[in-house]
């Protein structure tokens, strides 16, 4: 049986898709057998991000609406991947055209053949929202330490807990360790404190993200990739729920933070 | 002029630059405490409702003009009612007594009261207000 795992994040721009595509070929790296499904209908680009965007026939609108035999029509195989597919979404079609019900259907049949479903939700509150948590086991929240981000990520917590899916696990993406030594950014321990929700994984902001989209080659496949590699140790906390993460805090800052952190420790 | 204000940029070292982050995240836990407060339509019509048949025991009021509504005080939220009063109901008194009892108990207990409350109970109520949406 697998396992379903809805991406969501409130606020567009955080990093929802870059992080379905990175947990979605880090999980299939690892051997599993995964797919990924776009729910943002009309503004799709996980395909893009994966580099598979030449290859789509179906779509999800058309899946759920039985215009395609079966899922297995839309699905794409990914180019390096063997156990990696993805369901498009629909670029000219309209979100209404899914509803949850159909959302729940497709993920009860697709988690008898795979051990993940990734679903990227689109930003906003809306329908887009139900359609992409309706099948989903469990959430992973996406934001950034910026006061929009985190406030749109409480909205989305509780509008989740109030779809029965608890206890959801936080990415924090786009961090700048060198900001936040400064307190010129929220520390992970701020953003934690305030939304109160697990942490998954911390994602450092790094320019090759920008570059593995260009080429649409995954981060996570880049071994001298720092965001990569923070997706790769992500992978393994989703495989291994009895991880539990706990950030070194004290590992970054420069000899006279650590000589202060020190002292105060001492005094205290 | 630009020109001045870049060579007198390296001053800006000796001073320290405020610190940001402390602002952000004071700013989004006062913002927060307000956006987990929004109760739907639905349930404030059913909490007004209430209300007025509770007051209504004690009091003749005008409920056409009542207001009822969520207000941020001191980094609190409180619930704050208008409720214009046209008359005491002198036979107040004798209402049935099991219920009166019941709310009157309900208001003293400290517990109940936001103002008495340790502030510890503003995380519980944050965690709690998630349900309730």
């Amino acid at each position: 049986m697998g396992k379903v795992l809805v991406i969501t994040s409130g606020k567009g721009g955080v990093g929802k898709t870059t992080a379905t595509a990175n947990l979605g070929a880090g999980l299939a790296m690892a051997g599993n057998k995964v797919v990924l499904i776009d729910t943002d209908i009309g503004l799709r680009n996980l395909d893009l991000v994966l580099g598979l965007e030449n290859r789509i026939v179906f779509d999800l609108v058309d899946v759920v609406q039985g215009k395609c035999r079966s899922y297995k029509q839309a699905m794409i195989k990914d180019k390096r991947f063997e156990s990696l597919f993805l369901i498009p979404a629909s670029q000219s079609k309209d979100k209404e055209d899914v509803n949850p019900e159909q959302m729940r259907q497709l993920c009860n049949q697709l988690k008898e053949e795979f051990d993940y479903i990734l679903i990227d939700c689109p930003a906003g509150i809306e329908h887009g929202f139900k359609n992409a948590v309706a099948g989903a086991h469990e959430a992973i929240v996406v934001t950034t330490p910026e006061v929009s981000a985190v406030r749109d990520a409480d909205r989305i917590i509780g509008l989740l807990e109030a779809s029965e899916k608890y206890n959801p696990r936080l990415i924090l993406n786009r961090v700048r360790k060198e900001m936040v030594r400064k307190g010129q950014m929220m520390a992970i321990e701020d953003v934690q404190e305030i939304l109160n929700i697990a942490l998954l994984g911390i994602v450092p902001e790094d320019e090759a993200i920008v570059v593995s989209s260009n080429k649409g080659e995954p981060a996570v496949m880049d071994p001298g990739s720092k965001a990569g590699q923070a997706y790769r140790q992500i992978v393994e906390r989703i495989q291994n729920p009895s991880l539990v993460y706990t950030p070194d805090l004290n590992g970054n800052g420069s000899f006279l933070t650590k000589l202060f952190k020190f002292f105060a420790k001492a005094e205290a | 002029m630009l020109d001045i204000f870049r060579k007198l940029n390296w001053l800006s070292a000796f001073f320290p630059k405020e610190e940001s982050a402390k602002r952000a995240k004071e700013r989004l836990r006062l913002v927060l405490i307000q956006d987990q407060a929004s109760i739907s339509p639905g349930l404030m019509n059913l909490l007004r409702d209430e209300m007025i048949g509770v007051v209504s025991r004690y009091l003749e009021i005008d409920s056409a003009h009542l207001e009822l509504g969520l207000e941020r005080r001191n980094n609190q939220m409180a619930l704050a009612a208008s409720i214009p009063v046209l008359r005491v109901r002198r036979e107040a008194g004798v209402v049935p007594e099991d219920n009166v009892q019941e709310e009157m108990l309900g208001q003293q207990s400290p517990t109940n009261n936001p103002k008495t409350a340790d502030p510890s109970t503003e995380k519980h109520y944050r965690r709690n207000r998630r349900r309730y949406r």
